[in-house]
């Protein structure tokens, strides 16, 4: 498969995330006064509005609440990796993230998936195999 | 105090206007002054919305329409979910009295010029879907679109019923961009899937172009040219958690429905309505899974049956809810859902020509198609 040519506008929030990522690990954060975890990273809570939280690490696994097959490449770069598949993924801790998929064909609302890592030039990619 | 809309303005849509945006909303904001009877003399209020800098500053406009003073002007960085919202707060201006003919316009060069569909909205969340390509607005309706039929026992046959219904209206709509091209159910499903769920004729047709509505007490549209299109309630809403930024719906619940559903309580109370007093419906539909799951949240039909209604003809003229009746922004134009409420004042007016809705008592519009947008219940007078 030929590389993406794009890497992540990191910035101060989501630093430990794509750090985490180069180490292997998916890394979300837990909101210390509600216990749920989100993602993207942010400064506040989005479920109570507390400010304190904590970093946990991800088991991988997930579920598949949407997708979408990409066969148009609106970013001329990509127009190599079309078509391609991008899923909605719940994760087991409870919240969700996008991802590249595994395959395009054959998907199931709910399929479980597992994370593995995807090394790019200057950054690492989570992505998720189906079934 | 009540609101009405007293006149509409539009410029001819094109693929290429070969024009500024400036002239185009000058053009549609004059033939809206003009169209309510009224002249740029009484203009004292202008709101207008844009995305990534696509159009003008209100300011500009006033300025080149030879206007006076503003007692009234915003400049909203917001898309389809502003139509409603900034007719709304022309009302609210006009209620309280600190204007009194406000003007609403959305200009651009859609097609010619910057295109949302192919926009970067990078925000705090872009760093998440660039680098995956996960990088344009139809793959992020896509991805709602696809959960939503799937739990509502919706399908491909259900969009396809929404594009052959708008495409249908818009053969008598002599503005619509796409009123020479019919669509048969053979030849949408011949068409390749851009981004699947959708197919070309499943998305909006970019166009460059501008309309406008002239917004003022309804004491006074009574006295203007055309009957007041009576603004009977209002409503903006965005969801709790609706993300990080335009693309960020990670952290919304519920993919199956979007800001119809929770601000619908709110707006048919405020008229005194309810969704079974609407006769004819103008709904925002940046692609088909759109209409859909924005009537069901309208309460226009049962959860899972606007499908069904589609396919039945219920949604024709000549059906029990007329709806897009320009063809919508499928196949009359994406002004991002300024056409969708002038499309509606038309109607109320009496001035839908051939496409004419029979009952036009009571019209409920909407703009926006996820987390966030805007509504309003559109009337008759003396109702």
């Amino acid at each position: 498969m030929i590389e993406p040519r794009l890497a992540p506008q990191r910035d101060i929030e989501s630093e430990f995330y794509w750090q985490g990522l180069e180490n292997g690990e998916l890394l979300l954060q837990r909101c210390t006064h509600c216990r749920k975890t989100r993602f993207p990273a942010m400064p506040g809570c989005c479920y109570c509005g507390a400010s304190g939280c904590e970093v946990v690490r991800a088991s991988g696994r997930g579920r598949l609440y949407s997708w979408v097959v990409v066969h148009h490449a609106f970013n001329a770069q990509l127009a190599d990796q079309v078509p391609y598949a991008i899923g909605t993924v719940e994760l087991e801790e409870g919240c969700r993230l996008v991802a590249r998929l595994d395959r395009w064909q054959d998907l199931s609302h709910e399929s479980p998936l597992t994370l593995y890592f995807v090394e790019h030039d200057d950054w690492t990619e989570a992505r998720f195999a189906v079934g | 105090m009540k609101t009405a809309i007293a006149g509409v303005g539009y410029t001819e849509f094109t693929r290429k206007s070969g024009r500024s945006v400036l002239s185009l909303a000058r053009e549609a904001c004059l033939n809206a002054i003009e169209d309510a009877g009224l002249t740029p003399a009484d203009i004292d209020g202008i709101n207008s919305f844009s995305v990534s800098n696509d159009s003008v500053p209100c300011q500009a406009v006033a300025t080149v329409l030879g206007l006076g003073q503003l007692r009234y002007c915003n400049d909203a960085m917001m898309g389809g979910q502003a139509a409603c919202h900034l007719v709304g707060q022309a009302s609210s201006a006009i209620a309280t009295g600190q204007a009194r003919h406000v003007l609403v316009f959305r200009a651009m060069n859609g097609k010619s010029g910057n295109a949302v569909g192919t926009m970067q909205f990078h925000g705090m969340g872009g760093q998440y879907r660039y680098p995956i390509g996960y990088d344009a607005y139809m793959m992020y309706v896509g991805m709602w679109g696809r959960r939503f039929l799937h739990e509502t026992g919706q399908g491909q046959a259900d969009m396809e019923a929404v594009a052959l219904a708008q495409r249908a209206h818009a053969m008598r709509n002599p503005r619509a961009l796409l009123r020479n091209k019919p669509l048969t159910s053979e030849s949408y499903r011949a068409l390749p899937f851009v981004v699947d769920p959708y197919r070309m004729a499943d998305c909006t047709v970019e166009v460059d172009g501008a309309c406008a509505v002239v917004v003022t007490s309804l004491p006074r549209a009574r006295d203007l040219r055309h009957e007041p299109a009576v603004i009977a309630s209002s409503a903006y809403r965005a969801g709790a958690r609706s993300g990080l930024d335009i693309g960020d719906h990670l952290s919304w619940d519920d993919y199956t429905r979007n800001y119809t559903s929770w601000l619908r309580e709110d707006l048919y109370r405020a008229a005194g309505l309810t969704p079974k007093d609407v006769t004819f419906a103008e709904i925002y539909d940046c692609f088909t899974t759109t209409v859909l799951m924005s009537m069901e949240g309208m309460g226009l039909c049962e959860r899972g049956e606007a499908g069904a209604l589609h396919r039945s003809g219920g949604t024709a003229l000549n059906g029990r809810l007329p709806t897009n009746t320009n063809g919508g922004l499928l196949s009359e134009g994406y002004l991002h859902g300024m056409n969708t409420v002038c499309e509606a004042v038309l109607q109320i007016q009496g001035r839908g020509g051939e496409r004419q809705v029979p009952d036009n008592r009571v019209c409920a519009v909407t703009s926006g198609a996820l987390m966030d947008g805007s509504a309003m219940l559109l009337t008759r007078d003396n109702l």
